[in-house]
């Protein structure tokens, strides 16, 4: 990319530069001209005066005298004079070799005409013509022509563009080779991003980019958003594998409940059948147990992965809750704890299997971590949103553990769990689900008061939206 | 029986070919020449039937010429058609009229030695100013000088001639003295110089003086000149050139005196040698420019570098002051 910076470079600065110095040398070219045709027509008028002055258009003596200083005016200034009558015809040459022609030439015409003109010829050549006033009868009498070559001019010019190209193409030469430099500088820590980079893909995902407090920059950004990345990286690959060993330990636990009262039963002699049936139901239940657990697992990753699409319909909140909590109410009958709802007609669109599981994770949680009291459920809305809230009145949750509760496979208080028979799943299915909907789920508890579940649930999908389209 | 039949078809056949190939050639030789001839004619005839007439540009400052129809049997009534011409307006439409409306051709004739003479007269009696005067009158002389049988012009106002500043008259105006474009005008102040050019005599015994006038730019160094003028060897018949003629100044320069002529190598090799011939050929080019004031002294470079012989007689590294000669 070094070479490509250097080319566009050279390109791009060759461009304006070849466009300045021609106008450069345009405007020296112009200005020695136009200083020529100054001092041209300064010596015309000179002449003119001179020749306006003394009368020599019929003076012998004069026009002697006057032809000298021509002449010496000529070779000094290294041009050609001549001064012509009003009818055009030469009187004076400084080369004395047009005397007597006549000029009808346009710089004649034109000083006839009263006009004092200093320009340059088709072919090159600078001249000037100036009209000869008599100052008694204020008439034109003659004309002033100077003409000169404009060579010395070239060359100068030529010179300047010589030297001028030189410095130019040495300034052109040095800024690439400085470029040149100066682009690995960016390049750089492009590079070490690179190795970092590849380290990383290697496996070491504790690669980092070295941070730079001076100097920020978009590529400095970029290392630091590398390292964003690479820490969540690191911070996923970590989860994962804290959630491989959870998951085995969750499946170790009931197998080697299993094997125990395997083992118990395969080596006891002389059970008594009522035992058999009792170990034999007990492994039942730990099977149970491994099935929801996976089952739950199974659920989670679908979700997470969304290979299980939601199905958005329109449902009615309402009868939607109110069902949940029907369906729970054995449940809390049954440690004395006491379940109310109270909601609103609110229709939204939702996935009702899934939201039903969520919600119910929720209202069964209550319910568990309530040893006596009671569980309030309600359903409210905006023109916008849905709000569910479960509150109970039990246990409650440490403020140090409110934001670990949505973890998979995280309980606050492990041997509780073994009692009450849950998977540790049941808040992350929550969680996820609420989530999807697009909506919020928010844990407010005290130890010992209580807990409260807010949950915000959109009342449109805008999935569904664009499938109605 | 068949082949002999055939056979004699065949000859008539290639015959016949060769006739006809024969006709063909020549009806197309004739019609070629016939064309050349009649475009050639056509052309002459064009040729003397265009007359290239002076009109003035838009701008009134300059001549322009457009080429015109002419017609014509004799010599006085083409110049009639030409001046008719002269008169109106140009066809071209960035041109103009070059001849001013009160002007009126009185009268004009032709003499033997190809001159035109015309009268002019102003038809409400005012003159022209000086510069529309002027581009007439060289419309005049131009256009009419076009002409082959025309070679100057002489213009009278009412029979008087033309007076010019000084008190002259003006009279026959040819192409060469009446100038109507500036671009061979030279630039370089010139003047008229007299130079001595020392050149071999007779008998190669010594060097005699030829004295010529010629045309330098003041501000030149005389001495590339009098080297010019050297090389392109005397005009008198009894002297000898000293300089091969192939030789080409490449530099000149005078510092304190001393003059350094830089020759080409045609200098060398083209020199016949012998050791009189090298010794003339050294000190006409010494003695020449020695006589112009300022030059005291010669140093002589071969292609830029000092030599220390010429042909190998003479000490050519050393810078040389005039001398006699005598061999």
């Amino acid at each position: 990319m070094r070479w490509l910076l250097l080319i566009l470079c050279c390109i791009i600065g060759f461009g304006p530069i070849f466009i300045f110095s021609r106008a450069t040398m345009t405007s020296v070219n112009n200005y020695f001209t136009a200083n020529r045709q100054k001092e041209l027509m300064r010596q015309a008028n000179v002449i003119a005066d001179q020749v306006s002055g003394s009368d020599f258009f019929t003076n012998e003596d004069n026009l002697e005298y006057f032809s000298e200083y021509l002449l010496d005016t000529s070779i000094q200034g290294g041009y050609r004079i001549m001064i012509t009558d009003r009818t055009g015809m030469v009187i004076m040459d400084s080369n004395n070799s047009e005397k007597g022609k006549v000029y009808a030439i346009q710089e004649v015409i034109e000083a006839l005409n009263n006009k004092s003109v200093a320009n340059v010829q088709n072919n090159g050549n600078i001249y000037t013509a100036v009209p000869i006033m008599d100052y008694t009868s204020s008439e034109i009498i003659g004309s002033v022509l100077i003409f000169s070559s404009a060579a010395d001019i070239t060359d100068t010019v030529e010179v300047i563009r010589g030297l001028f190209s030189f410095i130019l193409l040495g300034i052109l030469i040095c800024v690439g080779i400085a470029i040149f430099f100066i682009s690995k500088i960016f390049v750089k820590p492009l590079k070490e991003l690179q190795g970092v980079i590849n380290r990383l893909t290697d496996g070491h995902l504790d690669s980092r980019v070295k941070e730079t407090k001076v100097f920020r920059n978009e590529i400095t950004d970029i290392g630091s958003a590398f390292n964003e990345m690479a820490d969540k990286l690191e911070k996923i690959d970590d989860s994962r594998q804290i959630f491989v060993s959870n998951v085995s330990h969750e499946l170790k636990t009931p197998l080697s409940s299993i094997k125990v009262l395997a083992d118990s039963i395969s080596t006891a002699d002389d059970l008594p059948k009522e035992m058999y049936i009792e170990f034999l139901q007990d492994i039942t239940n730990e099977v149970d147990r491994m099935s929801n657990i996976i089952t739950d697992l199974l659920n989670l990753v679908r979700l997470d992965q969304k290979e299980l699409p939601l199905k958005f319909e329109a449902t009615d909140l309402n009868k939607f809750m109110s069902d949940i909590v029907k369906r729970l109410t054995p449940l809390a009958n049954a440690k004395d704890i006491d379940i109310t709802y109270e909601g609103k007609n609110v229709m939204a669109e939702i996935d009702s299997v899934k939201l039903s599981l969520a919600i119910s994770n929720l209202v069964e949680n209550a319910i568990k971590y309530t040893d006596e009291g009671k569980v309030t459920v309600t359903l409210d809305s905006d023109h916008q949103n849905a709000f569910i809230t479960v509150a109970d009145t039990g246990i409650g949750i440490p403020e140090s553990e409110q934001n670990k509760i949505f973890d998979r496979f995280y309980r606050v208080d492990k041997t509780r769990d073994r009692q009450t028979g849950g998977t540790g799943l049941g808040l992350s299915i929550t969680h996820s689900t609420v989530l999807m909907h697009n909506g919020s789920i928010k844990v407010l508890s005290k130890e010992n008061e209580g807990s409260t579940f807010l949950v915000r649930i959109p009342l449109k999908h805008p999935y569904v939206l664009e499938n109605d389209k | 029986m068949e082949n002999g039949f055939n056979n004699n078809n065949r000859e008539d056949y290639i015959e016949r070919k060769n006739k006809a190939i024969y006709i063909i050639v020549t009806a197309i030789v004739i019609v070629l020449a016939s064309f050349l001839i009649n475009n050639f004619q056509a052309r002459k005839e064009v040729e003397k039937d265009i007359c290239n007439v002076y009109f003035l540009d838009a701008s009134e400052e300059f001549l322009k010429s457009e080429e015109r129809y002419i017609s014509g049997d004799s010599e006085e009534e083409i110049v009639a058609n030409v001046l008719e011409i002269l008169k109106n307006k140009p066809i071209s439409e960035v041109l103009v009229q070059s001849i001013p409306e009160n002007v009126e051709f009185k009268d004009y004739w032709i003499d033997s030695k190809g001159t035109v003479y015309i009268d002019l007269h102003f038809t409400d009696g005012k003159k022209p100013k000086n510069d529309v005067a002027l581009m007439a009158r060289a419309a005049l002389v131009w256009t009419l000088t076009d002409l082959e049988f025309i070679n100057g012009v002489c213009i009278t106002i009412d029979g008087d001639p033309i007076i010019a500043a000084g008190g002259e008259y003006i009279g026959i105006l040819t192409r060469d003295d009446l100038v109507i474009d500036a671009a061979e005008i030279i630039t370089e102040p010139l003047d008229e110089v007299t130079v001595k050019l020392y050149f071999s005599n007779g008998d190669s015994t010594g060097l005699d003086v030829e004295i010529r006038r010629i045309i330098v730019n003041p501000n030149q160094e005389l001495g590339g000149y009098v080297l010019t003028e050297l090389i392109k060897g005397p005009v008198d018949e009894n002297l000898k050139p000293t300089v091969p003629p192939e030789t080409k100044v490449l530099d000149l320069k005078v510092l304190d005196g001393v003059c350094y002529v830089d020759l080409s190598s045609d200098f060398v090799t083209k020199h016949s040698g012998g050791t009189s011939e090298e010794l003339l050929t050294i000190y006409s080019i010494v003695n020449s420019l020695t006589s112009i004031e300022g030059i005291d002294k010669v140093q002589f470079l071969i292609e830029g570098e000092k030599q220390t012989t010429f042909k190998g007689g003479v000490d050519f590294s050393i810078q040389f002051t005039a001398k006699d000669l005598y061999l």
